[in-house]
This record gives structure tokens, C-alpha cells and sequence, in this order.
């Protein structure tokens, strides 16, 4: 079938309906083996991996799930190519297809597998969840159910790992032996003129009523308790506690491991500075060393971003080898350090945050409680054309925009997830929370009040130009309103930890290879703009010279060289530009130096201004020193006008390559990412700009 | 009596579907989760988005897609 090693395996692929337990009897036969793979052309994630059943090894795949092969959805239809070998030259038909029924809904899942066992396919069927299904007084006749479908029924439940063994050797039997393999079941729609929906339905009907003791399931969940969490007030008020809590939990949790992992990148830097020699004693050592080094970790990139390699890629990556390891030994420091470290250190730091949003957004849509909250937001996302769906990633996008665009994916609708991904970063993120500390205390030093209000407002700001953003783009690149709510609610249970952990491990794994390869390689770019070309060590002698005997000889020179790299001479070139902003050439590096990471701006301002890196940790100090600035003609950069056109440049602007990387990935194009770095830039600067020329109106300039 | 939309019903109950209007991913949607001809559905609860019972399981709709479901009162 396609990908990866699926090549030397049988491969079996999971079929069924979408919360029939797929994922969890998927995670229950891999194990931890699995990896997330890409459907080729398209951003639709599957799980594979290779597992060993019975002693024998098979490619499983987990498709996404789907109620009916008349695929409406990117997802769906994926699943339809799978099953039927369609659309892609890469797919050839599954040996097997282990098609998962819901025991306790088995009315509704046997639709999708009257259509599943017309296909000529070979089918095993896996009744799920049989232990709740015994627990609620629904008797399945295995036998029964088998006669009726015409090929091998196992009940299990994976969450416990009941009938797991016996459904193993069910699979392996059934890719072993032609005999096994059943004919085609004769289509239930054939003689139908009327409705073929109706009729697969009605013969879900006579298969329950031939092979269960109870017609239907009732929900052990007390009704009025479903009342109240899909009630329009009441269910809306206890989705917004339970994400007040979440977001709690991530606050709360992921403090300690930031701040270790930040430490940990702090200490790996400052490691490498001692441990990499400041001279080449040996230069030929040295330069065999670093080239080995290199090459190894250029491999590792490429292995990790899946690059299969050419000619001309391996001789890329010899050549960068190569001028790394001719670069000056205290350059190959700041690399490191400065560049590689730093810069994927800080994209790392979000990992915990990442972890616990995606624990526990697992555990809510494993419990069946998601479903509910898109139902109750589902109104009041309507209004700016977005589904009800679309708040958790909005809100989750408020503690980082990169874990908000990942979980977009529980919209199933493109175009709607697509609107969504694009207006995500205007929401106020944790990294936009120093530069707003700055401008408060710019503002209102000593004035807790005012200080917070100008958090409110920014806060505000961003959820206001996000919404009204959806809005505009539903009505312009992006038409049509939201495919209007048509969703199962399923029935409340209790989550799977177990899954909770694999999914977390999985979508940790991709942000790590996402900060390891294209992080990597915008952490060094941005390094290069800022440390070249270097200045001549004549004025850098110069300036140590002239500020011989004071204690910030050091800042100065970092100062000067700031300004003569390539991001300080793009800062002087772009000044008129950013003047009508209220910015001035110092503002503009860091404006240029915080496309990587927004909170970066708060150091490379210190810098450029004098103060040094460590002194922009004393807010007092960095304040006062910004309050002192003056132009040219004398006047206080920072007025009240620069200040506020800065802050609401801050909040609107697209100021973080992480994020554009990721979007990159979930839209599967840059077209995507680059119109939302375009049009956010274009907000940031219009509305910077009639904020400083208006504030300048009324006098605050 | 002739069939009323789903979106006219004023009170909770059970209700056979007698036509689904239109031929969108809405409807689609609808059909495969049990909503179509001939069907039995219960109306649990009322409002934007409603909730209907079928096939054993719950599913909220928006009212715009509950107005092409035709019903009349289930007579058992």
C-alpha cells in the first residue's frame, strides 16, 4: 500500500466509524511503534506502524474514521482511497481491513460496513467496547453476527485488552488463508428505487434484531446531566470552566519544565562556549572534527525531516559542512550558542505546554465531551462564519498559536480549519506577554491599574481583529459560510489515559523533529543576519578603547556590532518606512530581530540601545534607559504615541517563524503561510499606523 | 396531515421522516446518520442546534439543516 515500509508487510488498515475505539485497538496493537505519517498531496494525518501478531509482522495503518464511503470530508475520502485503491498511484488494496463496530452502537457502525463488505476486500470485524456493551445488557451473538456479515466477527474491547489475543490470530489466519477470505456480501441496496440510505439502514435493522439480545443502547449517562452541558447557557458556562481549568493546569504544570528546559538551553550554551576552543590550535583537526560533526548532524536533520537525498542535496549539505568547519573558531561559538541553541531552545520551551493541551484535549474528545462543546459554541462562532469548533483552538491559541494551529484539526471542514489556522496568531500568545510588560511599564510605571488595563486592551485587540479577520476572509479568499452542525454526540465515558499518553508522545514528537529541522534552519539565518558582515576588529578596538575603564565597554561593542550587521543596516533601510509608525532605525532591528520568536525584541532593544542582553532581565533599568532615548531633534522616542503604535504593532504582527513553519504544515503549502504573514503585517502596519498618527492628533506624540 | 419541517415542531417527540429536502453534505451528512426516509427519529430537544435521537445515538443539528427534514407523528 503505500508509504513508508509498508512495502515489506502485509498491511492491514482500520476502518470504522469515528469514536468506534480505531485509535485505541490501534494503540492497543502497536504499542508505541506507531509514527504519524502524511497522505501524500494532502495535510491528512494517519498512524502507521509495524507490529508483530502472533509472531508475525504486518504494516497496521489507522485510518481516519468516517460514517459512510460517500466521503465528505479530505479525511474521508482518504479512507475511500485506501479501501478502494483509488486516486493514487501510490495506493494499491490493503491485504486486510479490520473494520472496528461500536458493540453499543452497533445500529449506527454496521452502515459504514454494509458498504465496507460489498468492496471485495478481505474484513475482519472487531465488535468493540464489548465490555461496556455486557455491562448495559446488550448480548452480541458473535456467531450470529458473523453469519450475517460473512466473515470473521471477534469481540474485544481495547481498553482492556479483552479478546486482543484472539483477534490477532483472527488477523493472521485471515492473511494467511485464501479459504478465510469471504465472498463479497451481496449488496443490501440492490432491487432498492427508493432511498439507498434508508435501505442499508433497515438492513442494519434485521442484522441487530437477528444478532443482539437489545435493539438499541440508552445512555448510562443521566439525561438531564446531557441536558445541562449541551444547554445554550449553562453548557456554554461549564465549557468555559473546563477551559479555565485546562488552561490552569497548563499554567500551573508547565512552569517548572519550561523553566528547566529554558535553564537546560541557558547551561548547553554557555557549555559550549567553555568547551569549544576560542583558537584553532590544530587547524587541520579542528577542521575534520567539525566537518564529521556537521555532516552527522545535516544526516540527522534530513533523516528526521524525511529529505531523501540527490546529488545536489548531498552536495549542499557537504558545502555548508564544509564552511562551517572553516568558520572562526569564536564564530563557531556564537553558532552554537547563540544561534542553534537559542533558537531552537526557544521553541522547545513550549514543549510541556504543548504536552498537557494535548493530554488533555485527548481525554475530552476520548470522553465524548467535545463534541458537546462544539455544539454549544457552535452559535456564537456562527456569527463570524466559524464553526463552534473553532473556539478550542482560539482558545488554546492563547497560550501559544503553534499547539492552537495543531489542534485545528478537530474542524473537520478545510475551508473552516483553513480560517481558522489564519487568524489564530492575532490571538495574544505568552510570548507577546514581555513586550506588553514593556510597553505597560513605558506607559504606567507605577500605575498597576492603568498597567493591566493596557493588557485588557491588547488582549482584546487581538481576539477582535481575529474574529473580525474570520470574518472577512469567509467573506472574501475564503466564501462560504460554515458547513452548518450536523454532529454525533456520543455517549459520555471515561477516557483512556493510555491514549491520552500516546497521543501526547505523538504530537510531542512532531513539534521536537519541527524545532529540529526548519527552526534549526531559521534560528541560523536569523544568527547570520545578525552577526554579518562583522565589524572591522580596527572599530572594534576603537570602541573598546574609547570606552576603556567603564563597566559597559562590552554592551557598547555589542551595540556597534548589532548595528553594522546585515538586520541593523535593514533597520536604517527600512526607516522611512516604519517613521510614520513612530519608529525609529533601533526599533526597526528589533522588529527585524523578533521575526524568529516576538519576545525577542525586549533583549535586541536593550542592546541596541545600550544596555545589554543580561540588563533587559532589570525591567527598571530597561525603562529607564528606553524613557532617556531621544531623536535627532531632541524629542523622547518612546512618547506615548511610539508606545502604544509599538504595543498594537506587537499584538497584530506575524512575529514568529515557528508558528509560519507550522502553519506551513497543517495547510501543506507556504502559499498559506506566506498570505498570513503578508495580511497580518499589512494589519500590523495600517493599524500601527492610524494609531500613532491619530494619538499624534491628539497630542500624545 | 401534511409533513412539517423538523424545524416547526414545537414539542419534543417521535416523529417518522417522510423526505429530506436538497442534496448537500449537510444532507448527506444527515441520511448516513439514520435521517432519511422512512426512519423513526425522536426530537430531544429544541432550539439552534437541536438534538434528534436516531439509530441509538444522539446528533445536534443546526436548525438551517433541520429544515429540509420533513416528519410526521410517529403512530406505533
Amino acid at each position: 500500500m503505500k508509504l513508508s515500509s509498508a512495502i515489506a508487510h502485509r498491511n492491514i488498515v482500520i476502518v470504522g466509524n469515528p469514536n468506534a475505539g480505531k485509535t485505541l485497538l490501534f494503540n492497543r496493537l502497536t504499542g508505541l511503534q506507531a509514527k504519524t505519517a502524511n497522505y501524500p498531496g494532502v495535510t491528512v494525518d494517519f498512524r502507521e506502524a509495524t507490529a508483530k501478531l502472533a509472531g508475525e509482522s504486518f504494516q497496521i495503518i489507522d485510518l481516519p474514521g468516517l460514517y459512510s464511503l460517500d466521503a465528505i470530508s479530505p479525511e474521508e475520502q482518504i479512507t475511500r482511497d485506501f479501501l478502494t485503491g483509488a486516486a493514487n498511484a501510490e495506493i494499491t488494496s490493503p491485504d486486510l481491513v479490520l473494520l472496528v463496530l461500536d458493540a453499543t452502537n452497533l445500529r449506527r457502525n454496521l452502515f459504514l460496513a454494509s458498504q465496507v463488505l460489498e468492496l471485495s476486500l478481505p474484513v475482519v470485524v472487531a465488535v468493540n467496547v464489548i465490555d461496556v456493551a455486557r455491562s448495559r445488557g446488550i448480548d452480541v451473538d458473535i456467531d450470529s453476527l458473523s453469519s450475517r456479515l460473512q466473515c470473521p466477527v471477534v469481540a474485544v474491547s481495547a481498553k482492556t485488552g479483552e479478546g486482543i489475543r484472539k483477534l490477532e490470530e483472527q488477523l493472521v489466519k485471515a492473511t494467511r488463508s485464501e479459504e478465510l477470505i469471504s465472498e463479497p456480501l451481496p449488496s443490501c441496496t440492490s432491487g432498492c428505487k427508493g432511498c439507498h440510505f434508508a435501505a442499508r439502514h433497515d438492513w442494519a435493522q434485521k442484522v441487530i434484531c437477528d444478532s443482539t439480545s437489545k435493539v438499541s443502547s440508552t445512555s448510562t449517562v443521566p439525561f438531564e446531566m446531557d441536558r445541562l452541558l449541551t444547554h445554550p447557557v449553562f453548557g456554554v458556562v461549564t465549557f468555559v470552566l473546563l477551559m479555565l481549568f485546562v488552561f490552569y493546569m497548563i499554567f500551573s504544570f508547565a512552569t517548572l519544565p519550561m523553566n528547566l528546559i529554558d535553564g537546560a538551553f541557558t547551561a548547553l550554551g554557555g557549555w559550549l562556549r567553555e568547551v569549544i576552543p576560542s583558537t584553532k590550535s590544530r587547524p587541520a583537526v579542528w577542521f575534520g572534527v567539525v566537518m564529521m560533526c556537521a555532516t552527522v548532524c545535516g544526516l540527522l536533520i534530513c533523516y528526521a525531516a524525511r529529505i531523501r537525498f540527490t546529488t545536489f542535496r548531498t552536495l549542499v549539505l557537504l558545502a555548508v559542512a564544509t564552511t562551517v568547519s572553516l568558520l572562526p573558531a569564536k564564530e563557531l561559538q556564537s553558532l552554537l550558542a547563540d544561534g542553534v541553541v537559542t533558537g531552537v531552545g526557544g521553541m522547545l520551551v513550549f514543549l510541556p505546554q504543548i504536552c498537557i493541551l494535548f493530554f488533555f484535549i485527548s481525554l475530552l474528545e476520548d470522553s465524548g465531551y467535545m463534541a458537546r462543546a462544539a455544539f454549544v459554541m457552535e452559535r456564537i462562532m456562527r456569527c463570524v462564519g466559524l464553526p463552534g469548533k473553532a473556539f478550542v483552538p482560539m482558545l488554546s491559541a492563547h497560550a501559544c498559536a503553534i499547539p492552537g494551529i495543531m489542534s485545528a484539526r478537530v474542524i473537520e471542514n478545510w475551508r473552516d480549519r483553513l480560517t481558522t489556522i489564519l487568524v489564530l496568531p492575532l490571538l495574544t500568545c505568552s510570548a507577546r506577554l514581555p513586550v506588553y510588560a514593556m510597553i505597560a511599564s513605558l506607559l504606567f510605571l507605577g500605575s498597576a491599574m492603568k498597567a493591566a488595563l493596557v493588557f485588557v486592551g491588547a488582549y482584546l485587540l487581538g481576539i477582535t481583529a481575529a474574529l473580525c479577520s474570520a470574518w472577512l476572509l469567509k467573506r472574501t479568499i475564503l466564501p462560504g459560510e460554515a458547513i452548518p452542525l450536523v454532529i454525533e454526540l456520543p455517549e459520555i465515558r471515561w477516557p483512556s489515559l493510555r491514549n491520552a499518553l500516546l497521543t501526547l508522545v505523538d504530537r510531542a514528537i512532531i513539534f521536537i523533529r519541527q524545532a529540529g529541522t526548519i527552526i534549526l534552519l531559521i534560528s541560523v539565518f536569523l544568527w547570520v543576519l545578525a552577526s554579518y558582515p562583522q565589524l572591522p576588529e580596527k572599530d572594534a578596538a576603537n570602541i573598546l578603547l574609547q570606552h576603556s575603564g567603564e563597566n559597559t565597554a562590552a554592551q557598547r561593542l555589542a551595540q556597534a556590532e548589532i548595528e553594522y550587521s546585515a538586520a541593523g543596516r535593514v533597520g536604517r533601510f527600512v526607516e522611512p518606512v516604519f517613521a510614520p509608525l513612530g519608529f525609529d532605525w533601533q526599533i526597526n532591528i528589533g522588529v527585524m530581530t523578533s521575526f524568529a520568536a516576538r519576545e525577542v525584541v525586549v533583549s535586541t532593544l536593550a542592546i541596541v540601545y545600550g544596555i545589554g542582553e543580561d540588563a533587559a532581565e532589570n525591567k527598571t533599568t530597561l525603562i529607564e534607559t528606553l524613557r532617556r532615548q531621544k531623536r535627532p531633534n531632541g524629542s523622547p522616542v518612546f512618547t506615548t504615541a511610539t508606545s502604544v503604535s509599538f504595543l498594537v504593532f506587537f499584538v497584530l504582527a506575524m512575529q514568529c517563524l515557528p508558528t509560519q513553519a507550522v502553519t506551513r504544515r497543517e495547510t501543506g503549502s507556504w502559499k498559506w503561510a506566506i498570505l498570513q504573514f503578508t495580511f497580518m503585517s499589512c494589519l500590523a502596519y495600517l493599524a500601527s499606523l492610524a494609531t500613532y498618527q491619530l494619538c499624534c492628533l491628539w497630542g500624545l506624540g | 396531515m401534511a409533513p412539517l419541517s423538523l424545524s416547526e415542531i414545537t414539542v419534543p417527540g417521535l416523529f417518522t421522516v417522510v423526505r429530506v429536502e436538497g442534496d448537500g453534505v449537510s444532507v448527506i451528512q444527515l441520511k448516513r446518520l439514520g435521517i432519511c426516509e422512512h426512519q423513526i427519529i425522536e426530537l430531544v430537544q429544541i432550539g439552534n442546534p437541536a438534538i434528534v435521537r436516531v439509530a441509538g445515538s444522539r446528533i445536534g443539528i443546526s436548525r438551517i439543516v433541520i429544515e429540509s427534514v420533513y416528519v410526521e407523528p410517529y403512530l406505533e
